[in-house]
């Protein structure tokens, strides 16, 4: 390879980090919407209501999440490992902080039935 | 007036449905990866086309990976072979009997934690450390030496069928997309009893390969996991080989691959099917108009019941996403062809396709990094209750899986560096194969401006399956 093809290639290498750096730079830098505060999940007939939702908390919110049902099973929050019955008809209520992050399974344990996601965003 | 009840039926039922399958990786997590962010999926991607363009204007002008470097470091023992082997064993029938005998539920038993995390993803990340480790524990090839060794002190058996060239390594192709189906398709795919069946058919397949083809040519091409383990382990500085322990330099191996038929296919579904996983989590597949979702109706409505049309929408998804990463590959080697110097597509193909290698890891690494440290911790306390109840060998039955080992920020960086690393590997591979293929400097480079655009492609794509673009 001759010297001015590499002197070409590294330039463009050079040109490649500035226009990285103005882009990503100058670029709005990734808006969040973090939904904190309490939510509510309801389950009919075994399914979730409008389908699965994505609950988002940022770390070391306190994560404040009512689940109704009008069937009686045992509500298990994956990664964080909480359970927690609910009758038929009724609620139950979780608040914890929200001390890991990742993308968790909420699910009707004996049903097998995923009702929502709990993100926990760094 | 029958058919439109059917479709009906059906439409409600594909309501119903909601499609959880998709939603847990591997029916085995309740945890999934938070996507990259896109701040650093652009740092990412530029990183890449910065690298490849400095690696083109810097890297060496004369081939240097393809005469072997290496220098034993160690002599180890006959006795050291056949212990591994009884251990290897002794591992294999532990699993398939926790499997059919244990509870028959995927997270309380041992035997879908070590097949999907410890075997698949385990051993791909030590065998780039430690070179093949998995090749003198195989079960399998433990007992086809066992036998063969007996065969040969009675003065009994027939001399092993030559293994045919022209069947290379497409058992090894076939056989790693049969057990991605498994993994990524069959609803079934974490029944413990389910999986030991198939762990039992799967070595009885290896034994007969064995028994016809003789021991090492089968285990060097035929068994798909030993392959499969094996090419990952060619990227390590360690080299186990009759007997000894040798020392080269990282990436040393690959170039020694034997690019005999069956290999580019090998290669192409192993990249292929690790992004079909990373695609079939995302919202082109699983949205309300995804791909997955549409296919799983158009057979819903054919009258498959739901299960079935799941199963049948992700095999031609994943079939589909093996064919798209072949035909980019194809493309390079098409393009390297425009160059010149009569080589024919099917040699470039072959001759190349070490390079990649590093990029099949780097998927491997940066898609499953965070199954192997959360869901891997579970070894902890299944090892103690192998069978999910009655026993607490270890005294570690009450262990749970630490969720905060790693961080959403410290996965995102592995996945990113990985695949960055393996896109530098491949590109370097490609390089130096090059500079001995073709007769001019200038032919070695303009060919590789293909490999270059083969290789950010698949660097592209494996950073954007795993981006907030694919979530």
């Amino acid at each position: 390879m001759g010297r001015n093809q590499r002197i070409g290639l590294l330039a463009g290498a050079v040109v490649i980090v500035v226009i990285a750096v103005i882009v990503i730079g100058g670029g709005s830098s990734d808006k969040t919407k973090t939904a904190s505060g309490p939510q509510t999940v309801t389950v009919v007939n075994g399914k979730p209501q409008g389908g699965v939702k994505t609950i988002t908390y940022k770390r070391g919110d306190t994560v404040d999440l009512t689940v109704s049902s009008d069937t009686a099973d045992e509500i298990h929050i994956h990664g964080y490992d909480l359970h927690k019955d609910v009758t038929k008809g009724g609620s139950v209520h979780f608040t914890f902080p929200a001390s890991i992050d990742g993308k968790f399974v909420i699910e009707l344990e004996n049903k097998g039935e995923q009702i929502a996601s709990l993100q926990v965003e760094p | 007036m029958s058919r439109r009840l059917t479709a009906a039926g059906a439409t409600v039922l594909a309501a119903a449905l909601a499609l959880p399958a998709t939603a847990s990786a591997h029916g085995l997590v309740g945890k999934q990866d938070l996507p990259i962010p896109r701040w650093l999926f652009a740092w990412a991607a530029s990183i890449v086309l910065v690298i490849s363009f400095v690696g083109l204007a810097v890297l060496w002008p004369k081939p240097r990976l393809e005469q072997p470097r290496e220098r034993r470091a160690l002599r180890l023992p006959v006795q050291l072979e056949v212990l591994s082997g009884l251990i290897g064993i002794a591992i294999f029938v532990i699993v398939v009997y926790a499997g059919l005998a244990g509870v028959q539920t995927s997270t309380a038993n041992l035997t879908p934690t070590v097949v999907y995390v410890l075997f698949w993803v385990g051993i791909p990340v030590l065998s780039l450390a430690f070179g093949d480790v998995f090749r003198p524990f195989n079960p399998w090839l433990a007992i086809g030496r066992g036998t063969g060794w007996l065969v040969k002190r009675l003065g009994a058996g027939a001399d092993p069928i030559a293994y045919p060239a022209w069947l290379g390594r497409w058992p090894a192709a076939f056989a790693i997309l049969a057990f991605a189906w498994v993994e990524l398709a069959y609803t079934n795919k974490a029944d413990p009893s389910t999986l030991s069946i198939m762990i039992l058919a799967y070595a009885a397949m290896q034994i007969v390969g064995m028994s016809v083809y003789g021991t090492e040519a089968w285990s060097r091409y035929g068994d798909a996991f030993g392959v499969y383990f094996g090419l990952f382990a060619r990227l390590s500085p360690l080299h186990w080989e009759r007997g000894e322990l040798r020392r080269r330099p990282p990436l040393g191996g690959a170039p020694f691959l034997d690019p005999i038929p069956g290999t580019v296919p090998l290669l192409c579904t192993m990249i292929g099917t690790t992004s079909f996983d990373g695609f079939s989590q995302g919202p082109l597949w699983t949205g309300t108009n995804g791909l997955g979702i549409q296919l799983q109706h158009r057979f819903l409505d054919l009258g498959f019941n739901a299960e079935v049309a799941l199963e049948i929408a992700f095999t031609i998804g994943l079939i589909g996403v093996v064919l798209v990463i072949s035909s980019l590959y194809r493309l390079g080697v098409l393009g390297m062809r425009s160059v010149g110097e009569n080589h024919q597509a099917t040699e470039l193909g072959r001759r190349f396709v070490h390079s990649l290698i590093p990029i099949a890891l780097a998927y491997v690494i940066a898609h499953y990094c965070s199954l192997l440290l959360y869901q891997g911790q579970a070894i902890a306390y299944l090892a103690s209750v192998p069978l999910g109840h009655g026993s607490n060998i270890f005294g570690t039955a009450d262990r749970t899986i630490d969720y905060n080992v790693i961080n959403a920020n410290g996965v995102w960086y592995v996945q990113v560096v990985a695949l960055v690393i393996g896109h530098a590997s491949g590109l370097t591979l490609a390089h130096d194969r090059a500079l001995s293929m073709y007769r001019s400097a200038r032919a070695a480079t303009r060919s590789q401006y293909w490999m270059l655009v083969v290789m950010i492609g698949f660097t592209s794509l494996g950073l954007w399956l795993l981006s907030a673009a694919n979530s």
